[in-house]
């Protein structure tokens, strides 16, 4: 794996981090805002892996695993929330839920 | 048999491990274990205890004088800094190992807290056994008994300091423990919070060894281990060494704040408030912790830190001065005192202050053997007296007793005993252990002979107010339809008190050792190899001197108690009537308290209460109620913000996001 | 190796794409999971298989199908789409490519790389090589237990207070008046 593509890897983490945070911003459907998250998490752990690739450490790796677990630990609360708020009855639209402002 | 390692290691871990068992499985289980087996278990460890504590004394007997000292490391605690596998032990660093000395003293110490406390454990399964809290108050005293044993068994100032701190607690609640009883509280409290400022005095000490003590080469040492510390305290080839010169700053402050320590456990003066206080809890806790153990920790430190007082006259001799003084104070306090245990309280502080008075001016094996036999005739006045306490219906007033002594055919003599070894009566024990004490205060330390005189004065004190007791309480009439009722103790009450009478009345023979008619002072001879002997005998005969004018004394305090309140030739109110500001003065124990209400405790009060008054509403309660008036406001101004659509926050966020990038960007190129 | 960077890295931007906008939710999902397996292949590219097996078995095996199942559970159907030429889908794409690019100069900006091809400067102890002969899951592991102990630790705490938060949420209760 030589260098020259190290910008490559960059742009495409970095393409892959606006793609989702532009889906996070649009979408209103929240199972599609959580994978949208989950898009970001990937592209900062292909960032990170990238990085300890070509800087020769592993701590890319380490925290690539960490990243992984808090995305897991995410989806299992978020999905939970999502499910208790379809529960009572409500459509699945991020724009219904609106009672932060009270 | 011999003592090496593994043997000093098992011995110790048994030894501490057992009446921790005891605690853990009483207090774990608690109500669900049942009184019958606590009944067993309780003073059953401790007794095995005292069983490993033999075996060990037997080990220690058999090997050379000079080598019966071991070191053992139980486990490794704590290794800050450098550790030890860089192959430099434990000088950079700070090395607490849980290590454990087996020697002459610590045993001595381990076989009085696991022997007396033994048998005060079996009284107290009669004592108790009426009680709601019988499983928890046989919780704490197996607490009470390993706390002792970390203390006298650690060979580290780390674990010292733990042990001194636990006994500490332990005390507090066991005298505590009726706690329905709003002055057995204040009693705890008042006795902890004087534990705590001797246990921050020793803390002040460790640091300052700590920081101070320097190895032979004028290095500094960095150690808390206590046989290191005591091997390089004194003056060495550099000038650096040890704790610096003789009688230096240093050293003399480190002397003075171990005191302070020592005094607060002791019951010495100033910190002595404690003690009479402490009478509220149960009578077995008095015999224990107030009687035979945790009062006596305070002698074992001083003789135990011995080196370091040798390296710090002036401390020393404040050790001295302060001990004497405070026997004398509690002696005539005890004058005066009608509660029965009070009255023995503070002939506990009295002979307490003998022994530190010994430890100051160097008498260390004196000291330490007075401190064994005061454990038996004390836990034995004290066992007694819970008899007589029991018998008359909890009543404690002596003017409500009064011909005892015809109804408890076991407990008067056995309280006889003790009072004649305690007033220091030829052939009882007492008597060897005081008279070699004062004797020893003839001829050493300062200022010797004034201080001598002041001991042989309490000599006096000591055998009046305790055969006062004696004729108060068990002859005459009875004064009370109780203690006309009163009846024997029950057996295995009154099993610990004979063997106690028992020990109190032959444990002189353990060291014989008075002028020059020759020595078996086996007790003496054991102790030397810790404590060394004892310095000078300048004037032969002296000692001869001491002996025959103390005995003198002690039979003359017996001979004016017989004529007041026996003979009644002398009326008992002669110095009330004469010389009332004295009697005033004894009676109400020279106005201690009284002093540290005015002087601590009502200024701290009444600051406390000014600054409630002001500065809690002005300064800190107006300073919450501004930023909560500022919260508030700024709330409402941005309260338009708040949407609830949460993807215009995430917008808000992601731009911003986006405005730190760019910044950055533009800063980078 | 250049091609197969681009293959996969072409299925990653693809899918990307495909979750943001897809119709149906279930689509965005199987776009996710697309562009997992492409990170995948990409981790193996950058010399991380451990990484890449946890991707494929955690990311994709596990967390993809609690997704899946959910949609199933709650079946929200089509809902809303992103029309092309809206304006505000125009200014998220216009908004992700500038930020694209910016950060991509940001990056490479004072990079420079060595004859060997190689970053100039701070390298760390760990070449590919190395690792591979050591064996990459042995090196992860020792760093994982040893230099980066504390923040393994606080992770399994985080997860614990995932499942009890999870527990907690998904508990039934009664339903409000």
């Amino acid at each position: 794996m030589s260098v020259h593509l190290f910008p490559g890897f960059i742009g495409l983490s970095a393409a892959m981090f606006a793609v989702g945070a532009v889906g996070v911003l649009l979408r209103r459907n929240p199972l599609v805002v959580f994978m949208a998250i989950e898009l970001m998490l990937n592209a900062a752990n292909l960032a990170l892996v990238t990085y300890g690739r070509f800087t020769h450490t592993m701590d890319g790796q380490v925290f690539a695993i960490v990243v992984i677990t808090v995305a897991a630990s995410e989806v299992v609360v978020g999905l939970a929330l999502i499910t208790g708020v379809f529960r009572r009855g409500r459509r699945l639209d991020l724009d219904d839920l609106s009672e932060l402002r009270r | 048999m011999t003592i090496g390692h593994t043997m000093a290691a098992v011995g110790a871990a048994l030894l501490l491990g057992l009446p921790l068992l005891g605690f853990l499985a009483i207090s774990l289980l608690g109500r669900r274990l049942s009184q019958r087996v606590v009944r067993w278990l309780g003073p059953g460890v401790v007794l095995v205890a005292f069983a490993v504590v033999v075996v060990l004394l037997v080990a220690t007997l058999s090997r050379p004088a000079a080598d019966r000292s071991t070191t053992v490391v139980l486990w490794q605690w704590l290794q800050l800094g450098v550790p030890r596998w860089h192959g430099i032990p434990g000088t950079q660093g700070f090395n607490a190992d849980f290590a454990v000395t087996i020697d002459p003293l610590a045993l001595v110490m381990a076989a009085i807290i696991t022997g007396v406390g033994g048998l005060i454990h079996v009284y107290s399964v009669g004592y108790m056994a009426q009680d709601r809290g019988f499983n928890r108050f046989f919780a704490y005293m197996n607490l009470f008994v390993t706390s002792m044993l970390v203390l006298v068994l650690s060979a580290n100032l780390v674990f010292l300091i733990i042990g001194w701190s636990m006994v500490a607690f332990a005390s507090y609640a066991l005298i505590a423990f009726w706690y329905e009883r709003p002055s057995a509280v204040a009693a705890g409290r008042k006795a902890y919070i004087s534990q705590v400022i001797g246990d921050l005095a020793l803390v002040l000490a460790a640091f300052l060894i700590f920081i101070n003590l320097r190895g032979p080469s004028g290095r500094l040492l960095h150690t808390v281990s206590l046989p290191q510390i005591f091997a390089n305290v004194g003056p060495g080839p550099h000038f650096h060494a040890g704790l610096g010169p003789v009688g230096g700053g240093v050293v003399t402050v480190i002397g003075i704040l171990l005191f302070i320590g020592a005094a607060a456990k002791s019951a010495q003066w100033p910190l002595h408030t404690w003690l009479p206080d402490a009478m509220e809890g149960p009578t077995p806790v008095s015999a224990l912790i107030h009687a035979a153990t945790m009062v006596t920790a305070g002698v074992y430190l001083v003789v135990r830190f011995h080196p370091v007082f040798q390296q710090a006259p002036v401390a020393a001799a404040v050790v001295a001065a302060v001990g004497i003084g405070t026997a004398l104070m509690a002696g005539v306090i005890g004058c005066t005192q009608y509660d029965i245990k009070r009255v023995i309280a503070y002939s506990t502080m009295s002979q307490i202050g003998l022994m530190i008075f010994a430890a100051g001016i160097g008498a260390y094996s004196a000291a330490i053997f007075h401190l064994l036999t005061h454990a038996f005739f004390k836990a034995l006045l004290f066992l007694a007296a819970g008899n007589v306490i029991h018998a008359v219906g909890g009543e404690q007033d002596l003017r409500r007793m009064g011909g005892l002594g015809r109804r408890m055919r076991f407990t008067y003599p056995a309280f006889v005993v003790g009072s004649l070894a305690l007033a220091g009566i030829p052939l009882f024990s007492g008597w060897f252990s005081k008279e070699e004490l004062l004797g020893n205060g003839l001829v050493l330390g300062p200022a010797t002979p004034w201080l001598w005189v002041i001991g042989i004065l309490v000599n006096v004190l000591t055998s009046f107010y305790i055969f006062r007791v004696v004729w108060i309480a068990f002859h005459g009439a009875p004064a009370s339809e109780a203690a006309g009722a009163a009846h024997e103790a029950p057996r295995v009450m009154l099993a610990p008190v004979l063997v106690l009478a028992g020990l109190a009345a032959v444990a002189g023979i353990l060291n014989v050792a008075f002028a020059d008619w020759h020595p078996i002072s086996w007790f003496a001879s054991f102790l030397r190899p810790v404590v060394g002997v004892v310095r000078t005998h300048p004037a032969a005969g002296a000692d001869g001197l001491a002996l025959l004018v103390g005995t003198a004394m002690s039979l003359g305090g017996l001979g004016l108690a017989a004529l007041v309140y026996q003979r009644r030739a002398i009326p008992a109110d002669l110095i009330s009537r004469r010389w009332p500001w004295l009697y005033q003065l004894s009676f109400r124990k020279f106005y201690w308290d009284e002093i540290y209400d005015a002087a601590l405790a009502r200024p701290v009060l009444a600051l406390a209460q000014g600054l409630q008054r002001v500065v809690e509403p002005r300064i800190f309660d107006g300073a919450v109620r501004g930023v909560r008036d500022a919260v508030a406001g700024l709330c409402q101004d941005f309260r338009s913000f708040q949407t609830g659509y949460f993807r215009e926050y995430a917008t808000v966020f992601f731009a911003f996001a986006a405005i730190g990038l760019l910044v950055l960007g533009l800063h980078l190129t | 190796m250049t091609a197969l960077f681009g293959v996969a890295a072409g299925i990653a931007f693809l899918g990307a794409l495909g979750v943001v906008l897809a119709r149906r939710t279930l689509y965005s999902a199987l776009s996710l999971i697309v562009n997992m397996m492409a990170l995948a292949v990409l981790f193996l590219l950058l010399d991380a298989q451990f990484l890449a097996a946890v991707q494929v078995i955690v990311y994709a095996g596990a967390v993809m199908v609690l997704f899946v199942f959910i949609i199933a559970l709650l079946s929200p159907g089509a809902q809303e789409r992103l029309r092309p030429l809206e304006l505000r889908v125009v200014v998220g794409a216009a908004a992700a490519v500038l930020f694209t690019v910016v950060v991509v100069r940001l990056t490479l900006n004072g990079i420079t790389v060595t004859a060997s091809g190689h970053f100039h400067g701070v390298i760390g102890p760990f070449a590919p090589a190395l690792v591979d002969r050591h064996g990459q899951v042995q090196t992860l592991g020792e760093q994982l237990f040893t230099t980066y102990l504390l923040p393994f630790e606080i992770t399994s705490l985080l997860l614990l207070v995932a499942a009890v938060g999870a527990v907690h949420l998904a508990r039934s209760r009664r339903p409000e008046p």
